[in-house]
């Protein structure tokens, strides 16, 4: 069976999975959801074609 | 140090999307990319085009700690003789 855990490893692993909620990818209909759109005056800015995403290594 | 820091807890105000003010209104996607780019992977950024969202945008990280670091650090942050003012997107606020 499983090995119980101690309340500091079980807080421990209900923060992590908040964090993982709350930084899981979001898709283009979660987006248009929650941001203002075209109606409210904004239009999505395309990046430009010298964008590079910085992919920290560390991560 | 960085890698606890990723798995720390933020604050419940803490979002990917930050809304920004006090751009200047022919700012390119260059610079927007530009300044915002060098905190993490952009998700996207939606830019105000009418008389009265003119100057805001609101710019959305993939990484929720990428975010944090940005609003942290461009808070303030001068472009073209303007301060920048970064918040969290406040959904409840805009729906």
């Amino acid at each position: 069976g499983a090995v119980p855990m101690t309340p500091e490893a079980y807080q421990e692993m209900r923060l992590q999975r908040e964090m993982w909620e709350r930084n899981r990818p979001l898709t283009d209909e979660e987006l248009d959801a929650m941001l203002p759109g075209e109606k409210d005056g904004y239009k999505v800015l395309a990046a430009p074609p010298s964008y590079k995403p910085i992919i920290d290594p560390a991560r | 140090a960085a890698q606890r820091a990723r798995n720390q807890r933020l604050p419940p105000e803490v979002n990917r999307a930050l809304f920004v003010r006090n751009l200047p209104f022919n700012i390119s996607s260059e610079e927007m990319y530009d300044i915002f780019g060098k905190y993490g992977p952009v998700r996207q950024i939606r830019i105000g085009t009418t008389k009265e969202t003119r100057g805001t945008a609101y710019v959305v990280y993939e990484d929720i700690y990428d975010a944090k670091n940005a609003c942290d650090h461009l808070s303030g942050f001068n472009v073209a003789n303007r301060y920048l003012i970064v918040l969290y997107f406040n959904p409840v606020r805009h729906s």
